[in-house]
């Protein structure tokens, strides 16, 4: 391959770097009102009046919006296909508010301050209710925080509002119990995980205004454009040919973006006022008021015989959504289906649990999306019962973990939302992962610990992981490639880059197809007027789904093309040789470039315009597999954690561009490792957000990561475009449990809660 | 925040007749934090003409001005050499470098900010603050007054004194405030100990200190002067530890730290 | 109120209130590579170098900087250019939100540090966030633009 598996520059981190118009707030009109949000002060309340008079008298205010001025229609923000697998429970405003930030009123003003100083204006009279706040005691708690009954699902998911309930959902494959019963071994173990921020750079950001033919054109910060007209269409009665949604440079999504956030309230200011409008969320608004990580608790059975045999795992999970449903049901079944089929060898295996509302900080997509959390706890589950059959935590995960051409019976039973699609692992690289990285790390002279004075130890941990490659038979992908004259190419996609270089990755496989260069094809993404339609960019879709469309729209331009020069050379298009350049027949003397055919195609003879569009939906969802290992020193009297090493071995199948797919790996390891050592989504009692600006929410800084070491396992996936399979999530998983197995190893406690912060530990400790 | 007026001093005497007029006056020091405080100033007093930001020594002392910025304590070598490079130590622990390019010595100090990792710097080096009008004041006596002199810093006074630091900041990141934050400072004949971040501001631990000054650092005084280390401050709860960790680590680095400046003493 | 100053290498005239922070300055007048990512002075996306050293834009307010010289990545053309060349080579960019403020912080520092230690490099940038990229092709690629000679 000459351009696939190449380390090729983003097309457009230079132009970014060097300063040029590339965000949605680059892109908003000057004279545009600025939308500003009331929020709630209150974790849950009813409004019992508002009134908005004195803000809308406010000379510059040009528009107040409250739950008495806009449609009232149920619909769910989540920004996923249709039918949504989330509850349609929210409203553009409502007359509840159901968590400190969430949305009251909107103004729109001539500028910041006048808007600020509307906001003040409002006046609103709460009747202030009991909030839900722990997510253990929601389930048929006194307080109902969806009473209202005009929402509903758009088919089952176990929603149940009256008692709190957002999903649920129950599987076993054969009897759970009565296998456990016959294992010599059983770990029985309760985990929490906790919520995370996405804390992107760019802040959710969108802005609108109206064209000549007065439709709303909308630019927004979001990974999923199409997905964002259809529910801007749904929730506010415009149809969707009036709507269009141009996704620039996307500054950091992680899934927080897959969500729609400001969307509905500035495109409402913009089509009430007919004037532009823009609103950018301040970093207050971001921790506070869009999404985070689902918070969940999960118990895990696991058995096995004494020579380490696994015999059955039985999952539950109650998982916890906050006030709205979004992701509710999907996000909690990951955290079973991309975990448990690792351990396929089991006799019998059982997942079920329930989601619920609680009044704080929606839940949403994010980057792992459940698996991370089902990750923390059979990863940390599994190393608890090598230790206690005394086995090393790798002799035992080889001899029960998935191979190349196994498959699980989960894979079929276990789809996002709905039944899912059988499968075998036609690329299953673990074994080599797992000793590719055993070596790296140096287990055989670093398991399980060394102490090495100064009150310092140093240990080494591990876990393995599997993901998806988008969601087979939903997730869709189109891509169009059009010949330019001079022989270069357009390829529009509605795939959507938010920095994992999707358009670069999506260029390279164009044009290895092309037999061109990257330069050569032109990359142009999203927009849901100039663009073919593509589900967006989340659960680890675009390189196998849209790199799929992308090959497909290469071949049939070849075969186009050929057509093309056939008609020039005049000879039979089967008989056409395309080397990339230049044309040329065995039944013919004369060649023809590729430059002199388009020149010919659009100016001279036989004038036609060349397009050709492909289009893929997945048939299966291979799993791209990693192993990850940590290697820590420890403080033993403070229980202080440097992180000296995270070695990552993936099987993504063949790396497009390997420099992109390590940044993927690499930048998912540094945020799971965020999670599992400190992070974390902080409340008051009363359920006002504590953790809402980099001061009080801290990510990893340069500081904080001493060494990554990755690499890719030779793997090739016949049904990925150039044997790619997907690599934008995997590396998220391992951190929390290698961490965990780690500490373990380092100081013998079992960290079953994260983050796994010193104070924590050192609380451990001294309760051992 | 909102700023009403500008005004750029021309003079100490005009920066502080301005402050005086009214309750809503405000001095300037870097403005980092200023964003965050939801209140209104009448008018912005900036001292940026009045060369307050330069560092002088005499025979005897250090004068730093109060304008003069994080960065450049971190970069002014003669001080960091008096010093054993504490000032330097505490100021790359905190935030960015750009951050520190704004942020003013004058600022940090005014601000009394319990997490500040500068404070028990200043402590340990014995700072001493000199005001426009009520003159020179102890950093440790300014930390004890209950209400803020209304008048302007104008600058900083170091002693010279050689001798051996140590200084630790415990944060969850290595851009996060501190859980506990320690300064210990040895010249010939006098340790001296600051802790701050409690979460309650820095402290100096002045028994502890003087009963290691009188008995000496050995076997038979170490478990009482940690039990007086302990004793003397007091630890409290917040987002970021619990008393009972900050416990924890006191007692950890109240040994790392005396045993690192005492090596080779004794 | 009228502030004189000079925007890469050009005299520039605002009139600004008292309040207005010069990263509102700088995007009310299109000068879009200054990006707000907190407005809390703790994230580094909105850096420009003021009389040559890395300030964030988010907290000086614009009626301080009266003939101070402000420069943005537009202003230092080259040299990003440069910096953002090793980045692609080693795959360093991602969403590249945080890029900007990156790339003058890294010119700062060729500036202010000779032969700085993996350790110095670190430390100067530890300001500023990125989310994205676990920061380690960052580092190779600053260790690159490092050795190239100004």
């Amino acid at each position: 391959m000459k351009v696939v598996k190449h380390e090729i520059p983003s097309i457009d981190g230079k132009g970014i770097m060097m300063g040029h118009k590339a965000y949605t707030d680059d892109f908003a009109e000057r004279n545009s009102l600025i939308v500003k949000v009331l929020r709630s002060p209150h974790a849950f309340a009813k409004i019992k009046k508002i009134n908005a008079d004195h803000a809308r008298k406010l000379p510059g205010v040009a528009l107040v919006l409250t739950h008495h001025d806009v449609p009232r229609k149920p619909f769910t923000r989540a920004g996923q296909g249709y039918p949504e697998p989330s509850p349609h429970d929210k409203f553009v405003l409502d007359e509840y508010v159901r968590y400190v930030g969430d949305e009251v009123a909107a103004v729109a003003a001539v500028d910041e301050k006048t808007a600020d100083e509307a906001l003040k204006l409002i006046e609103v009279e709460y009747k202030v209710l009991e909030p839900v706040l722990d997510f253990e005691k929601a389930l048929n708690h006194e307080s109902v925080i969806h009473p209202e009954e005009d929402i509903h699902e758009m088919f089952p998911i176990g929603f149940k509002p009256k008692i709190n309930q957002a999903a649920a959902y129950h599987m076993e494959v054969k009897n759970v119990e009565e296998s456990l019963k016959t294992c010599e071994v059983v770990i029985e173990e309760t985990f929490y995980t906790q919520a995370q921020a996405h804390a992107m750079m760019e802040p959710h950001t969108v802005n609108a205004r109206l064209d000549v033919q007065n439709r709303l054109i909308i630019y927004s910060s979001t990974q999923t454009p199409f997905h964002v007209r259809r529910i801007i269409s749904q929730a506010l009665d415009v149809p969707m040919s009036r709507i269009r949604v141009i996704k620039p440079r996307v500054g950091g999504g992680f899934g927080g973006k897959q969500a729609l956030h400001g969307e509905m309230l500035v495109s409402l200011v913009t089509l009430r006022t007919h004037k532009p409008a823009k609103l950018v969320y301040t970093r207050k608004e971001v921790f506070e008021s869009s999404y985070t990580r689902h918070p969940m608790r999960i118990k895990v059975k696991i058995g096995a015989d004494k020579t380490g045999k696994l015999r059955a795992i039985d999952c539950h999970i109650l998982s916890d959504t906050g006030a709205y449903g979004e992701h509710a049901l999907t996000v909690f079944m990951v955290a079973g289906s991309k975990v448990l089929p690792m351990y396929n060898k089991v006799d019998a295996v059982r997942f079920h649990g329930e989601v619920v509302y609680t009044n704080k900080t929606s839940a949403g997509a994010y980057r792992g999306y459940g698996a991370i959390q089902g990750n923390f706890a059979v990863e940390s589950a599994i190393d608890m019962l090598a230790h206690k059959l005394n086995i090393d935590p790798i002799e035992l995960r080889k001899m029960n973990m998935i191979a190349e051409n196994e498959t699980s019976p989960i894979f079929a039973i276990m789809g996002e939302g709905t039944e899912g699609t059988a499968m075998n692992m036609d690329t299953c690289k673990l074994d080599y992962c797992v000793e590719r990285g055993k070596a790296l790390i140096g287990w055989h002279e670093k398991y399980p610990r060394q102490d090495v004075g100064n009150h310092k130890i140093r240990s080494v941990g591990m876990a393995i992981a599997m993901q998806g490659s988008g969601i087979p038979y939903i997730d869709m992908g189109a891509a169009t490639i059009k010949l330019n004259d001079d022989g270069f190419y357009n390829l529009t996609v509605g795939a959507t880059d938010i920095g994992q270089g999707s358009d670069t990755i999506l260029a390279q496989i164009a044009a290895e197809a092309l037999m061109t260069t990257v330069d050569k094809v032109i990359v142009y993404s999203s927009d849901t007027d100039l663009t073919p339609f593509d589900t967006g960019a989340y659960a680890s879709s675009t390189t196998y789904i849209s790199g799929n469309a992308v090959y497909k729209a290469a071949l049939k331009m070849i075969e186009l093309l050929k057509k093309a020069a056939a008609k020039a050379l005049k000879v039979d298009a089967e008989t056409i040789q395309f080397d990339g350049k230049a044309f040329s027949s065995e039944a013919s003397e004369s060649t023809i470039s590729l430059i002199d055919l388009s020149n010919r195609l659009y100016y001279n003879e036989d004038q036609e315009q060349l397009t050709a569009t492909g289009s893929y939906f997945g048939t299966k969802s291979p799993p791209p597999f990693m192993a990850g290992f940590i290697e820590i020193e420890i403080d033993k009297e403070t229980a202080e954690i440097e992180i000296l090493n995270y070695v990552s071995v993936v099987d993504c199948g063949t790396p497009i561009n390997p420099k992109l797919a390590q940044g993927q790996v690499e930048g998912g390891i540094v945020q799971g490792l965020g999670m599992a050592h400190f992070e974390e989504v902080k409340y008051s009692k009363k359920g006002q957000l504590i953790s809402n600006d980099w001061l009080t929410y801290k990510i990893p800084t340069s500081l904080d990561i001493k060494k990554l070491t990755t690499e890719f396992a030779e793997s090739y996936e016949e049904s990925g475009p150039y044997g790619a399979k997907s690599v934008g999530e995997i590396g998220i998983d391992t951190p929390p449990a290698a961490l965990g197995n780690a500490i373990f190893n380092a100081l013998g406690v079992r960290m079953t809660e994260l983050p796994m912060t010193p104070e924590k530990i050192f609380q451990k400790l001294q309760k051992k | 925040m909102k700023i009403q007026q500008y005004h750029r001093a021309t003079s100490l005497e005009d920066a502080y007749n301005v402050l005086m007029a009214n309750p809503k006056n405000h001095i300037l020091g870097g403005a980092l934090w200023l964003k965050q405080l939801d209140r209104e100033i009448e008018t912005a007093i900036d001292l940026q003409d009045l060369k307050l930001d330069e560092i002088s020594q005499s025979e005897t002392h250090f004068r730093i001005g109060s304008m003069t910025t994080l960065y450049r304590l971190e970069s002014a070598e003669a001080l960091n050499e008096w010093c054993d490079q504490l000032v330097r130590s505490a100021m790359q622990h905190i935030m960015g470098v750009s951050f520190r390019h704004s942020a003013t010595l004058g600022g940090s100090i005014m601000g009394r900010y319990a997490f500040s990792d500068l404070i028990g710097v200043f402590l340990v080096l014995e700072a001493e603050l000199e005001f426009h009008k009520t003159g020179k004041m102890s950093l440790e006596a300014f930390l004890h007054e209950r209400k803020m002199p209304n008048d302007i810093l104008v600058a900083i006074y170091i002693p010279k004194q050689k001798g051996k630091s140590f200084f630790k900041k415990v944060s969850n990141t290595r851009l996060d405030f501190a859980i506990l934050n320690f300064a210990f400072f040895k010249t010939d004949d006098q340790l001296r100990i600051a802790i701050g971040s409690r979460p309650s501001i820095a402290m100096l631990a002045k028994e502890t200190m003087a009963f290691i000054n009188a008995s000496g650092w050995n076997d038979d005084t170490k478990p009482q002067a940690l039990e007086l280390f302990m004793n003397e401050v007091s630890f409290g709860n917040n987002q970021r530890g619990s008393a009972e960790y900050r416990k924890q680590l006191a007692k950890v680095y109240f040994m790392r730290g005396v045993e690192e400046v005492m090596k080779g003493d004794c | 109120m009228i502030v004189k100053l000079t925007l890469n290498h050009q005299e520039k005239r605002f009139d600004v209130d008292a309040s207005e922070t010069l990263l509102e300055t700088l995007r009310n007048h299109d000068v879009m590579s200054v990006k707000k990512g907190c407005d809390a002075s703790s994230c580094g996306t909105c850096t420009v170098l003021v009389d040559g050293k890395p300030m964030l834009s988010c907290s000086l307010l614009t009626v301080r900087l009266q003939n101070k010289h402000i420069i943005t990545v537009d202003g230092i053309h080259d040299e990003v250019e440069k910096i953002s060349t090793y980045f692609g080579l080693e795959g360093a960019d991602q969403c590249g939100f945080c890029n900007p403020g990156m790339a003058l912080s890294i010119y700062a520092l060729k500036q202010m540090l000779s032969n700085p230690s993996s350790e110095d490099i670190k430390t100067f940038l530890v300001g500023n966030l990125c989310r994205c990229s676990g920061y380690q092709a960052q580092f190779k690629a600053i260790k690159r633009y490092l050795g190239d000679p100004l």
